[in-house]
């Protein structure tokens, strides 16, 4: 459906424009990403009285010339932007005097606007009165209140949005100094533009250039002038003498603004720390702050594994029923098998992930909401910071020991691109918990129920010793890709701590159903893909159909009996190969496939049964056992290491919005496991252990 | 010349320049926040008992690492 016109929503972080986003279009709303980057659109259609308009939520911004993805987009986005498009701009009226500036930067690109002011109750708490009428008047267009959390202005704010005689262009508010004004007036008035506003936007940044600010490449210079207005410019710039920088335009604009604030604001409580919550002396403290950060990690952790325990066997039971009436309904053939085994499974893959997904959104939408999230980055910054990451690296990292999936999703919340880039390709090697099941099998199969020290069980120590490999090993490739690929990437701390609000529970839960909605369609086609691929390896070719073990005269046993040779030096065999190839499914699929290779009824990680066939198994090459301590150890380095996840691999394709960062992850990860395994077994082989 | 980590709990300070020698990235964002040659500073008690400085710019409450903080050049407002 085509909109008569467009309204983009433009505010600084954390300004409520989302939360209004939300009242405004409820669950109408559509996901996706702004051409060529990884930062999320969203937009819908709405009908107000008769009339169709497009709203569209861009990226929170301080300027128009952010570092981040998701700024570099908001600039892009504006400067395309088509004619008729109209601005609503979200102010926090606790923030005006900083929110001012870019609200100026906006209001110069020659934009229609209309003001929304958000937050009134801090406003109130603050003992600040602002007079919203002066405020009108001094810039001379539309503004209104909004509350987020109850709805006020909210039907007054549609109607006034519904009309595009409503959005005004305000006239130059704030000049430079005398000479660089005069300057530009004299240059201004030799220029014939249809948009004198826009002009002297363009101008301004060109001089801002030439002066040698590096601004982003997204806005319009001096190339946008024709050849021989551009040489004018030039030439009366060189004779100046003068010099426009952005530190200058801030000043300038300040100057504006603190003139603005004390015509409209009455009242206003003097600068002091009294208003700053003095729980932030535990919060923000090194040590108490970080004890209580890792008790709600606590929390959240104990959520993503619990929790989500119970609707993610339900899922799992529902997806296997699901086959097996798919089976017993359909007619016998391949089609049954591709709908029951293939694609019901592989859906079934997917949406075993939405309760961790879910969980992890929703925990991480009320840190954000309340503003504890800007407070856990801070106490973690110091100790990622020694990796080359900073604070807000650490709860993506942490959700990873529950899954990488989410944990990759999570991400987004990191603006610095190298820090989120190191994250995603970093994630994948903490413990989740799906390579569980396997290290209990395999070290229940290699080692014996020993006790240290008389309290400590060996199998346990080993089990922890595999979750703080995975953890440190991780925290080196940090430091190893923020040295190397992210090396020229500034990195700093810079962060504003927002005072503490109840969080919205509706807004959290709209964001979450949009999370869970966007994996489901993007990431899940992926690995529905691969899952239907992955079986009919596993399955394919069908040679007797009284046999059960499917597997041995597969693909997947086959290509495995081919990688043996590469494998052998590791201490594998086909078998072992085999099940490599059917747990890129998921990990968890490599004590399944085990048991149908071995024969074993009950085929779970306790099974007695499929240990004593592991362990009495004897390759016939050497003689020797397949599953020796050493071979074993091999095997657990290697699948602590490797990527052994299509999901992990889709969900890194989806956010990098690229191939070549999946296939990285996929060749650095196999690498590391194949060169770990080869070591371990052959200094092991050469010392004696094999 | 002073910095910002020569400030006293409370104290009020003006800043006086930010040195290229943080980052031209660091110094458009923090300028961004409202921290620019002549804006009023004061910084924050949060500042204590952390590994960061924490001051009041205007209405907000901005941490910074002591890294970036010793390039933040300040002229102190005498009591």
């Amino acid at each position: 459906m085509n909109s008569e016109y467009r309204i983009l929503l433009v505010g600084n972080p954390n300004c409520g424009k989302s939360t209004l986003f939300n009242h405004i279009t409820n669950l109408n709303q559509k996901t996706g990403n702004f051409s060529g980057v990884t930062v999320e659109k969203r937009s819908s259609i709405l009908n107000f009285n008769n009339k169709t308009l497009e709203l569209i939520d861009l990226p929170g911004s301080f300027s128009l010339n952010g570092i981040s993805e998701d700024k570099k987009a908001l600039t892009r986005f504006l400067m395309k932007r088509e004619s008729n498009d109209k601005i609503l701009f979200i102010m926090d009226s606790g923030l005006i005097e900083r929110s001012m500036q870019f609200f100026l930067q906006i209001a110069d690109l020659g934009a229609e606007i209309i003001l929304v002011l958000t937050m009134k109750d801090i406003l109130e708490k603050k003992n600040i009165v602002l007079d919203i009428e002066k405020l009108k008047n001094e810039l001379n267009i539309n503004i209104i209140y909004f509350n987020g959390k109850t709805k006020e202005g909210l039907e007054d704010l549609k109607l006034l949005i519904s009309n595009p005689i409503n959005f005004k262009t305000l006239s130059r508010k704030w000049e430079w100094i005398t000479k660089k004004e005069d300057f530009i007036n004299k240059i201004i008035s030799t220029l014939n533009s249809t948009n004198p506003i826009f002009s002297r936007f363009v101008l301004e940044n060109s001089l801002k250039k030439e002066s040698g600010e590096v601004l982003q490449k997204e806005l319009p210079g001096i190339e946008l002038f024709p050849g021989k207005v551009s040489e004018f410019i030039l030439n009366e710039f060189k004779i100046s003498n003068l010099s426009f920088t952005y530190q200058d335009e801030l000043m300038s604009k300040s100057f504006y603004i603190k003139k603005l604030i004390a015509n409209c604001i009455t009242k206003k409580s003097t600068i002091n720390n009294a208003s700053f919550n003095k729980i932030d002396k535990i919060l923000l403290h090194p040590i108490y702050g970080v004890v209580i950060f890792l008790f709600l990690m606590g929390i959240i952790f104990q959520g993503l594994f619990s929790w989500s325990e119970i609707p993610m066997d339900f899922i799992e039971w529902g997806f296997e029923s699901l086959s097996k009436f798919a089976k017993s309904t359909l007619p016998e053939g391949p089609l049954s098998l591709l709908i029951a085994d293939g694609i019901i499974k592989g859906a079934g893959s997917v949406m075993v992930f939405v309760p961790q997904i879910t969980l992890l959104f929703f925990f991480i939408g009320i840190l954000e909401e309340s503003g504890y999230m800007s407070r856990a980055s801070f106490v973690m910054d110091k100790f990622m910071g020694k990796f080359g990451l900073s604070g807000k690296s650490f709860i993506p990292l942490l959700s990873s020991a529950a899954c990488a999936v989410p944990a990759i999703m999570g991400s987004r919340t990191i603006e610095n691109k190298s820090d989120r880039m190191t994250t995603i390709l970093i994630s994948p090697l903490i413990t989740c918990s799906a390579r569980y099941p396997v290290y209990i099998l395999l070290i229940g199969t290699i080692f014996d129920d020993k006790m240290l020290w008389g309290i400590f069980s060996l199998k346990g120590i080993m089990l922890f010793l595999l979750f703080f490999l995975g953890m440190i090993t991780a925290l080196i490739f940090a430091l190893i890709f923020k040295n190397t690929f992210f090396k020229n990437e500034s990195s700093y701390f810079l962060m504003e701590i927002p005072e503490y609000r109840t969080p919205s529970l509706r807004h959290v839960l709209i964001n979450v159903y949009l999370k869970v909605k966007a994996f489901i369609v993007n990431s899940g086609t992926i690995i529905v893909y691969i899952s239907i691929i992955l079986w009919f390896l596993a399955t394919y070719p069908i040679q007797d159909k009284g046999n059960q073990n499917i597997i041995l005269n597969s693909y997947a046993a086959e290509i495995g009996k081919k990688m043996e040779p590469i494998i052998e030096p590791l201490g594998f065999d086909w078998k072992i190969g085999t099940s490599l190839i059917t747990s890129f499914a998921a990990r968890e699929v490599m004590v399944s496939t085990l048991a149908i290779i071995y024969e074993v009824e009950s085929g779970d990680e306790n099974s007695t049964d499929l240990k004593t066939s592991m362990q009495n198994d004897i390759n016939p090459k050497t003689g020797k056992k397949v599953w020796s301590t050493l071979s074993g150890i091999s095997v657990l380095i290697f699948f602590a290491y490797a990527c052994q996840c299509m999901s992990t691999l889709a969900v890194v394709r989806k956010e990098t919005n690229s191939y070549i960062w999946p296939i990285f992850l996929f060749f650095y990860m196999t690498t590391l496991a194949y060169v770990s395994s080869l070591i371990i077994y052959q200094v092991g082989t050469f010392l004696g252990f094999g | 010349m002073k910095t910002i980590l020569d400030l006293k709990v409370n104290q009020q300070a003006t800043i006086q320049n930010i040195s290229i020698s943080a980052g031209k990235e660091f110094i458009n964002d923090i300028m961004d926040h409202g921290v620019f040659p002549g804006s009023l500073i004061v910084l924050s008690e949060l500042s204590q008992s952390s590994d960061k400085v924490i001051f009041l710019s205007g209405d907000n409450l901005i941490s910074i690492r002591k890294t970036e903080a010793k390039f933040i050049y300040i002229d102190e407002i005498p009591e």
